[in-house]
């Protein structure tokens, strides 16, 4: 089995996001990076698959040069080789623009599967996996919450769906899959793994050489802001009864916490 | 070594050359050595590797002990071991064992990497147990013991299955090891050693399957032994009632005819005393990683509860006294960086030189690491005290509250006393600072009597030092204060000479001045390892000024007190009235409250000790 998993330098939870002066970026220099949260789930199940059937992992990612960041961490966890897409201004392409880089940088490597979480914590877009799939003629699952390998050739997925349920799906391979948080366990990097990932290959693609006619972007930045925190404070009324019911009726039919 | 204190002449004093290139690696070095001359390593030197272990270490903590940092607080084998086994697979336990063990076998600096980032996980408990497992509880084997002795121990205390543990105090030999009682006899049959007597303040105690401990053979040799679980007459005692770190085991020991085989010697009988002291200096640089980790962590809670808390309409870190106290912790924390990974890479800088898998590979580790006592010795009393001086003003910042139980700072205070007391009193760590320096003095093992000889009339070398202003005047500094502390030096072997080594009194202001110099000392060449990033270089000029002003006061109040004394013993009045003078040549001009403003609008910044960054 033949495995890439697409993995995303994305800033951490606990960093100080701060604007440009323009309001259209990011101030990338305080920023601490990490790895996309479900895309370390997607490696996780890619190298469990990986044990289990045997095969190889590729981790892949584009975007700045310190994201070969998110691919040593995945070489020190176990996966073999690395793939990185190298380009300064990747925040600036859009998602279709960034589904036909990979494509151009994916279509000769002819893997089994291609993993990618879900969606980035940055941007959201949750559509790189989907495009893919179209564009490298691949079967798709989204929202996979659990794996199972049939043969060679097709795999089952569990789905989720809206309101609790699930779904069991079959695909034929190859497919690509994206991976929701928590269906596994993510490893830590043992200290022996980050000895042993000075040995093993990370290719580079420069995203300028990558044929990407027709990558032009479609969708256009236009502000960034920062959400404006509000407090609202209602007081309830009323004896214990009244405001028990009034605080059950708010809680249903405004809050909809149940 | 003493130098005629009547000549005054200059022209009668040739200099003194100094082959600073041969001191590069031996450990009391930064005491001759001038600023301009040496090199050190720092964090801003880390590799990538050492920067993911760094990560991964962290990781963990984060996640696999942080969110259960309150049930490490009380005893609970069952977790522990668990953690301890989860270290086991990622490796944190086998930085310093052999390959053919199974052991990672990687450098000084990546074990104070690990030591110190385990502290993420903010519990004291888990930390004393690791470092009491990684460190003298297994250090003995894998540096004294033979191959059979490896191979039969160390796999298992590699993977966290089994848990090592030290056995050296006993009721009336504390920090006098060798008053220890313990006695072993060989049986009859001469396979057997029986031994008879007790220890105390166990750490690991209740859980370890393995014990490194020590008694005396036939009454004069003290000697090194393996317990393991098969060693019949191994009796444990409860488990005591701790003040802090109460997660963690602590047990005593009795052996009632306790049956040891042969086989289980450390080295070879008599070679006791080498074992316990030499993996103590190793246990007391590491304990100077956790303290060091947990002063910084600290701040992270202090500036929390700091802007959380209001009086008077405004949150109290608005204030400048708490402003002062916030400053002071980064600059506590940010010297125990600079002098742990100094001395991490002042070993490594020595032991890269070898195969690690060679027959004498361990022998050479101990010797360097014995050369490099002084610097163990500081590393230890340097974190240690940050931690307890950070904790004690988080504790004061959080004021009322930080004396209720219900608020995480009282467990701290209660978890971090223990750290001035174990792996040597900071007390017993001062003699030993004191004690080495004279040793390396008088036994010329390093080129002091050059450098007093150098700097009897040239306090300050003519020669710029830097060509950044800034850091020439902060050099010249440091140069007056090397002179200080070699003229105060001279002065105590001149008046006192052999005596010295037993006056407690001096050997405690000598060992401070000793510390505060190697500070500024490492300070000053970590700058040369610093990126062109122009705002890291405008926050460490305020932070190492802060530092060489700090340690310079100190030392110059530290010397008076020796000075003072030896010129009251003398019945004179020259030596304090020189000091006078040297002092009235060197002007300082320097206000630290900029200083400690920008860190700490830095600090409401970050959120966070910032500088490892």
């Amino acid at each position: 089995m033949k495995i890439c998993v697409l993995m995303k330098q994305v800033p951490d939870n606990d960093s100080a996001i701060i604007l440009s002066n323009d309001s259209s970026s990011i101030k990338l220099n305080d920023i601490t990076w990490c790895t996309n949260e479900s895309d370390t789930y997607a490696l996780e199940e890619a190298l469990l698959m990986k044990e289990a059937h045997g095969g190889e992992v590729v981790a892949c990612s584009f975007g700045r040069e310190s994201s070969q960041q998110v691919i040593k961490d995945a070489l020190a966890k176990g996966a073999d080789r690395g793939l990185y897409i190298s380009e300064e201004e990747s925040d600036g392409f859009d998602i279709l623009s960034t589904a036909k880089i990979f494509t151009q940088a994916l279509k000769d490597e002819n893997f089994d599967l291609i993993f990618s979480g879900l969606q980035s914590n940055d941007s959201g877009n949750a559509q790189l996996g989907l495009l893919l799939a179209e564009m490298l003629n691949m079967s798709h699952a989204a929202l996979v919450m659990g794996t199972e390998v049939l043969n060679d050739t097709r795999i089952k997925v569990k789905q989720e769906l809206e309101g609790g349920w699930f779904q069991w799906t079959e695909l034929d391979l190859p497919a690509s899959i994206t991976i929701q948080s928590g269906l596994n366990k993510p490893r830590y990097a043992s200290l022996r793994g980050i000895m042993m990932m000075k040995k093993k290959p990370i290719d580079i693609f420069d995203s300028s050489q990558i044929d990407s006619t027709g990558s032009k972007n479609k969708i256009f930045l236009d502000k960034m802001y920062i959400p404006q925190k509000v407090k609202e404070t209602t007081f309830i009324e009323g004896t214990p009864d009244e405001i028990a019911s009034k605080l059950g009726d708010l809680m249903i039919n405004d809050i909809k916490v149940f | 070594m003493k130098i005629n204190k009547n000549s005054n002449n200059s022209q009668q004093i040739q200099h003194q050359a100094i082959d600073h290139a041969k001191l590069e690696g031996r450990g009391g070095a930064f005491l001759v050595t001038p600023v301009d001359k040496g090199k050190v390593f720092s964090r801003e030197l880390f590799c990538e590797e050492h920067a993911m272990f760094r990560e991964a270490v962290v990781d963990f903590s984060k996640n696999q002990i942080q969110p259960i940092k309150d049930e490490l607080n009380h005893p609970n084998e069952v977790l522990t071991r668990s953690l301890i086994q989860q270290m086991g697979e990622l490796g944190f336990l086998s930085t310093d064992f052999p390959e053919s063990v199974g052991g990672l076998a990687t450098d000084k600096i990546t074990s104070i990497i690990v030591s110190e980032s385990l502290m993420e996980g903010q519990n004291a408990s888990i930390i004393v147990t690791f470092a009491d497992h990684t460190g003298i509880g297994t250090l003995p084997i894998i540096w004294y013991g033979n191959e059979a002795q490896k191979q039969k121990y160390l796999p298992k205390l590699a993977s966290g299955e089994w848990i090592g543990s030290f056995a050296l105090t006993e009721p009336g030999a504390g920090s006098d090891a060798l008053a220890g009682t313990t006695k072993a006899t060989l049986n009859k049959e001469g396979t057997h050693y029986l031994l008879n007597g007790s220890k105390i303040f166990v750490t690991n105690g209740g859980w370890a399957e393995v014990c490194v401990t020590f008694a005396w053979v036939d009454g004069n040799k003290f000697t090194a032994f393996i317990l393991d679980k098969e060693c019949t007459g191994w009796v444990l005692g409860p488990e005591e009632h701790k003040l802090g770190i109460k997660g963690s085991s602590t047990c005593t020991f009795f052996y009632e005819d306790c049956k040891v085989p042969i086989e289980n010697v450390i080295g070879k009988v008599g070679l006791g005393s080498a074992v316990a002291f030499n993996v103590l200096y190793v246990g007391r640089y590491k304990l100077g990683a956790t303290t060091m980790g947990g002063a910084k962590k600290i701040i992270t809670l202090a500036h929390e509860y700091a802007t959380e808390r209001k009086q008077f309409d405004r949150p109290i870190r608005e204030f400048g006294m708490i402003r002062r106290k916030l400053a002071k912790m980064m600059v506590r924390a940010w010297e125990a960086d600079t002098i742990l990974y100094m001395t991490a890479g002042s070993l490594d800088s020595v032991l890269s030189n070898y195969d690690k898998e060679s027959a004498e590979y361990y022998s050479i580790v101990q010797k360097t690491i014995e050369d490099h006592g002084i610097e163990a010795s500081i590393c230890k009393i340097i974190g240690s005290e940050a931690a307890s001086d950070n904790i004690d003003d988080c504790l004061q910042i959080f004021g009322g509250n930080g004396f209720i139980e219900d608020y995480p700072i009282a467990t701290i205070y209660r978890d971090d006393r223990i750290n001035r007391i174990f792996e040597g009193t900071n007390e017993i760590n001062r003699l030993i600072i004191g004690g080495t320096l004279l040793k390396k003095s008088i036994l010329e093992d390093l080129p002091v009597r050059e450098a007093i000889s150098n700097r009897k009339n040239h306090w300050i070398p003519e020669r710029k030092f830097s060509d950044h202003n800034e850091l020439n005047t902060l050099a010249r500094i440091i140069e007056f204060s090397r002179s200080l502390l070699l003229y105060t030096l001279n002065e105590g072997i001149i008046s006192e000479g052999q005596d010295l080594k037993n006056n407690e009194w001096v050997l405690e202001p000598l060992a401070n001045m000793v510390i505060s110099l190697s500070i500024m000392d490492a300070g000053f060449k970590r700058s040369n390892n610093l990126t062109d990033d122009a705002d890291k270089k405008h926050t460490f000029m305020n932070i190492f000024s802060l530092v060489v002003h700090d340690r310079f006061e100190k030392m110059v109040s530290h010397s008076k007190i020796i000075l003072s004394h030896l010129d009251s013993k003398d019945n004179v009045s020259e030596r304090i009235d020189y000091l006078e003078k040297k002092c009235s040549e060197i002007i300082i001009r320097y206000s630290p409250i900029e200083s400690m403003e920008y860190l700490v609008k830095k600090l409401d910044h970050h959120k966070k000790y910032f500088l490892d960054d």
